[in-house]
């Protein structure tokens, strides 16, 4: 009950399997001609987004490919964090429940909770 | 059918708010909290504000008693819920009314062991029998009821029963409770009945306009 969906989170569909090699190469190419743009091929960072008081916090977040995102239900009242083009679900995360998720494609996500649907934020993925 | 009036039985909703005000008054010699429950647009209840004067004597409001109207408001919406959950029709409507049975249970659940862990032991008092009272009331109102006609008064009395919830919580019981732990729990409370009320607004439009 505490945590779930270490598993389900990464359920989000990924690239083709004979790319990573190449989109690696390209990913840190650009990196280092771009000069240092802090991060992005840095390792993997574990983000949060708390939803608390029927808010998620933060409402909008940029995280790499690669990264995990944890969403972690604050309120006593469940709550679950749903894609709105269905690529993910957390399912219901009641109190203090963490489901966490490794996005492995670049995309905006308009996500939402299913049982609260004026509850709204964004997830940014970038490569 | 769908027509816009709202079925006379609810003015019972916003004697919540006046209740809850007159108690305030009491407790905070100001009359200030009875303004009307139906301000905000499209709630056309203006017939039943006399109403609120009469529970002008209403006794001031304690933690105790503040414990057991915030038991009584959830009670009774997880009641009306379970009406729905039989006699709704509509997939939004039957939804939302299995969202209300569990948010109210869970904050039932959090309210008693908060009074549990505080000591206070909530107290029925004049308010909160009121409330079930009332309750009663539209509980055997809603019962009368079937099809789309109950889907749109279940929501129409949902939007109702929030923002005078709402209200009552901005106006009576945030200001009068005194234990810290009690008014950050109300606080902390606020928001889920705001997205109720916006989540059954969105509700009621759909159900107006047939989307």
């Amino acid at each position: 009950m505490k945590r779930r969906g270490e598993a389900a989170g990464r359920s989000v569909r990924g690239g083709a399997p004979g790319l990573p090699v190449l989109a690696a190469v390209l990913v840190l190419t650009w990196s280092v001609a771009s000069g240092c743009r802090a991060g992005r091929a840095a390792a993997p960072k574990r983000h949060v987004v708390e939803i608390e008081q029927f808010v998620y916090r933060p409402d909008t977040l940029r995280v790499g490919v690669g990264d995990t995102v944890a969403w972690l239900n604050r309120d006593v009242v469940p709550h679950t964090a749903t894609d709105g083009a269905k690529a993910w679900d957390s399912g219901i995360l009641g109190k203090d429940a963490e489901w966490r998720m490794v996005p492995t494609t670049p995309g905006v996500h308009h996500y939402l909770c299913a049982l609260h649907p004026t509850m709204k934020a964004v997830l940014i993925v970038e490569e | 059918m769908n027509t816009r009036p709202r079925p006379a039985a609810y003015p019972t909703l916003f004697t919540l708010a006046a209740l809850l005000a007159a108690g305030a008054a009491c407790a905070n010699n100001s009359d200030s909290a009875a303004s009307a429950a139906d301000e905000q647009q499209g709630q056309p209840a203006s017939e039943v504000q006399p109403q609120a004067a009469s529970a002008a004597a209403a006794p001031a409001l304690d933690d105790a008693d503040i414990a057991a109207i915030v038991v009584a408001a959830n009670t009774i919406d997880i009641r009306y819920g379970e009406i729905a959950r039989e006699r709704a029709t509509n997939a939004q409507v039957k939804e939302f009314a299995e969202t209300m049975i569990r948010d109210h249970t869970a904050v039932n659940k959090s309210a008693a062991e908060l009074v549990t862990r505080l000591g206070v032991t909530p107290r029925e008092n004049d308010v909160s029998r009121s409330l079930e009272a009332q309750a009663a009331e539209m509980r055997e109102t809603l019962k009368t009821k079937s099809g789309a006609e109950f889907d749109r008064a279940y929501i129409d009395n949902e939007v109702a029963y929030h923002r005078a919830v709402l209200q009552a919580i901005d106006e009576t019981l945030i200001p009068n409770a005194k234990n810290a732990e009690l008014k950050q729990t109300l606080v902390g409370v606020r928001p889920a009945i705001q997205a109720h009320l916006e989540h059954a607004e969105l509700i009621q439009r759909s159900l107006t306009t047939g989307t």
